[in-house]
């Protein structure tokens, strides 16, 4: 073979492109050629010089693009939101937990003390049938939104009466430095079928060029299924039922004292506090969080209300990386970022309270309240204490919805009976699991995002898909009580696999021989013949994937996709990491693996990359 | 779509008015837009010809404002990745274009070469001459180190 054929082929092979035959020709002449060996070494240090550096960062273009094409069309159904807002939007729930204040709550009785970490979520669970209605206001401190704003306050008020009517109305104190920085006033009103967000649109533009100019943005929607995952209600602001009520413990740090009421003060990853600042992402201007970032929540001991939350930044070499990625000053360990203290309690609303005011033309959401007793559904005959609440069905669809509500808690069945897949009804997804029903099985994931724990059962003639922030036995127990039998799923429904059915044939795939405390195989996924994927989780502990070990053989290092990745070296080679997705990459012996799913730090990832070795 | 743009263009702010081209053209041509090809690389092929465009606007300037040239006489960065860089924006455009899709993007040949209206033999080509330039950039600073 030519040097300079050699050389093409060399380049076509590292793009995948070359056949059988020629990559045997090129093996041979490269085995014995030195001048080609160094093209073909050089030629992937191209490579790995362009995709290991971080990617440039992208500006946030949509405001301006949204701007042009609203002026050529009619506005579209869903603003979407720029990045920057997104990220800010974050805090709208910790602003609104902030504003979670308990008034009218009826008779949550004392528990002991001093009151153990492992009787906390069960204590939140039995708590949240009895809230019925509340009435608070919370101050808010946030610091570090912008250089020239280093400091903003506001006061949030929240209503509530259960099971769902809402409303929230932050209003912003802060001083700006001038009319182009638009107040941060934010109200979310929900009553049953009808949702409405106002919030200012666009962000600061005299210190963030992206932005869009001044403005405020109006959402609203009727037709709203009962505890719709997409127009929720942050009721894991007023009890963290979603954030704690499913986990095993909680890490008690204290006790403390607001407003003249005692509390425990338990403490968590910005990353595990999702339910509690993430619920309201609709809306808003905050600033940022390290998902490492701790949030110390002082829980009232009578009511397990949150009563004050407050974030501190992680210490740490990762967490000034993260910072400067964001454009953040230097942010010392334990930097108080973020208080949202009880500053009032009231009466909380009272029953035929209506929370709602006018709002613009809403979008229908095609949901239709319809009795219970009208609709041919699957009734479940345990309820574990809820009541039937809303019923009905969507236009056009067969799918009926029942749902059941109890102070906090809440259930929703849907059912259908023309459901052929492909995979399974109802929102579930990686972490699907098999488990037993009586008679039958079933399939659970736990809880994630916006979405509460969830089941799916494939009967004779219709599939059932379930959804609660109840925990789990109660799940399994209502379940349980449906008058069907739930039958395994076609083949290809479900794709995940017990980790040792997806690691056989994979002579590439390894596994940790050293987790975390408590982690375990909770599911695995075979990705095709060169690819599979094993989740491990606290099984106590929700929400949030866990680990996740992601193996494909014959692939490369993808190009990245955000700007703050850094190389690290890790089993001998070099691989990179990013501190936005907590995901460690790296390719060994022609395998690309990646660690990742939000639990651990780089350090963590690295111990589990570590103790990588073959099944045996 | 703005790195893809920023790749072709090498300029952040001509990257930003490339992407907000591109998507403007896409969302008046989303009707034509038949799912022959994926959506992302019906996108990039769209954003390619606003990078195009921009780099044509862009040279016609220069060629008129002499005094712009004074903005590139700037001190090399002499490390190997800033070397890199200069190399890959001294490609010509026909060997850029597969270089960023293919090796920067990751994108198959297939795609590319759907994307650039160029057969895969000739891209298969253009990427080994793009690769040659290259190397022959990092041989020259790993010579001068030594």
């Amino acid at each position: 073979m030519r040097h300079d054929v050699a050389e093409r082929a060399v380049s076509d092979h590292l793009d995948d492109a070359l056949d059988p035959q020629r990559r045997a020709d090129l093996d041979a002449h490269l085995a014995t050629c030195a001048r080609c060996r160094e093209f073909e070494r050089r030629a992937r240090r191209v490579r790995e010089l362009t995709r290991l550096q971080p990617a440039s960062p992208v500006p946030d273009l949509v405001p301006e693009i949204m701007d042009r094409i609203g002026s050529e069309a009619p506005t579209p159904i869903r603003p979407v939101l720029p990045s920057w807002t997104r990220y800010a939007a974050a805090f709208v729930a910790g602003a609104v937990a902030a504003t979670l204040i308990v008034a009218g709550i009826p008779g949550v009785r004392r528990g002991p003390s001093p009151v153990l970490a492992t009787e906390i979520p069960r204590r939140i669970a039995a708590a949240s049938n009895e809230v019925t209605a509340y009435r608070a206001t919370f101050r808010v401190v946030e610091r570090g939104f912008h250089p020239r704003v280093p400091r903003r306050s506001f006061l949030a008020d929240v209503s509530f009466r259960a099971p769902e009517r809402f409303r929230t109305q932050v209003t912003d104190l802060s001083s700006y430095p001038g009319p182009g920085w638009p107040a941060n006033d934010i109200t979310l009103t929900v009553d049953g079928d009808r949702w409405l967000l106002d919030q200012p649109r666009g962000c600061p533009i005299a210190a963030l060029p992206g932005c869009a100019p001044v403005g405020r943005d109006v959402i609203g929607v009727t037709g709203r299924p009962p505890f719709d995952g997409e127009t929720s209600l942050p009721t894991d602001i007023i009890l963290p039922v979603r954030m704690l009520a499913g986990s095993d413990r909680v890490t008690v740090r204290g006790v403390d004292s607001v407003l003249g009421r005692d509390a425990v003060v338990v403490e968590l990853a910005y990353r595990d506090v999702g339910p509690l600042f993430d619920f309201l992402q609709a809306g808003g201007m905050w600033r940022p969080f390290s998902p490492h970032d701790r949030v110390l929540i002082s829980l009232d001991d009578e009511t397990w209300f949150p009563l004050a939350f407050e974030v501190r930044a992680a210490p740490g070499e990762e967490r000034a990386m993260w910072a400067e990625a964001h454009g953040l000053a230097d942010e010392p360990a334990a930097t108080m970022l973020f208080r949202a203290e009880v500053d009032r309690l009231a009466a909380g609303p009272p029953p035929g309270w209506r929370p709602f005011s006018a709002g613009p033309p809403p979008r229908d959401l095609g949901f239709r309240d319809v009795p219970a007793g009208r609709l041919e559904a699957i009734e479940p005959t345990n309820l574990r204490g809820l009541r039937p609440y809303r019923s009905g069905s969507f236009a056009g669809s067969d799918e009926v919805v029942l749902s059941y509500a109890q102070g906090l808690s809440w259930l929703v069945i849907r059912e259908t009976r023309s459901w052929d897949g492909p995979g399974l009804f109802g929102n579930l997804g990686d972490l699907a699991r098999r488990v037993p029903l009586p008679g039958g099985v079933a399939y659970y994931e736990p809880a994630a995002d916006a979405l509460g724990r969830r089941l799916a059962i494939h009967a004779e003639g219709s599939d059932l898909a379930l959804e609660t922030n109840l925990p789990r036995s109660d799940l399994l127990a209502i379940a349980a009580s449906l008058p069907v039998t739930g039958g395994l799923a076609p083949a290809g429904w479900v794709d995940q696999v017990p980790v040792d059915r997806a690691v056989a044939g994979t002579p590439f795939a390894l596994l940790p021989t050293d987790l975390p405390a408590e982690y375990r195989p909770w599911a695995a996924r075979r990705d095709g013949p060169d690819a599979v994927t094993v989740w491990f989780r606290r099984p106590g502990t929700e929400p949030g994937p866990g680990i996740v070990l992601y193996q494909a053989a014959g692939v490369g290092l993808s190009p990245p996709l955000e700007g703050e990745v850094f190389a690290v070296r890790i089993r001998g080679t070099v691989g990179r990491y990013s501190p936005s997705r907590g995901l460690l990459e790296w390719v060994e012996g022609g395998v690309y693996r990646s660690l990742g799913g939000g639990a651990l730090d780089l350090a963590g990832l690295l111990d589990v990359a570590k103790s990588l070795e073959p099944d045996t | 779509v703005y790195r893809l743009a920023l790749q072709l263009v090498r300029d952040p702010p001509t990257a930003e008015d490339v992407t907000q081209e591109a998507f403007i053209h896409a969302f008046r041509s989303l009707r034509r837009f038949r799912g022959q090809a994926k959506f992302s690389t019906w996108l990039f092929r769209i954003t390619r010809n606003c990078a195009v465009d921009a780099i044509r606007r862009r040279e016609r300037l220069r060629r008129m404002d002499r005094e712009a040239v004074a903005e590139e006489e700037i001190r090399p960065d002499p490390s190997l990745r800033a070397a890199l860089e200069r190399a890959i924006e001294g490609l010509p455009r026909d060997l850029r274009e597969p270089f960023v899709l293919i090796e920067v993007m990751g994108l198959t040949y297939a795609e590319a070469s759907t994307i650039l209206s160029v057969l895969p033999g000739t891209l298969k080509s253009r990427m080994h001459r793009a690769r040659r330039t290259l190397v022959a950039a990092i041989e020259e600073v790993d010579a001068d180190e030594a």
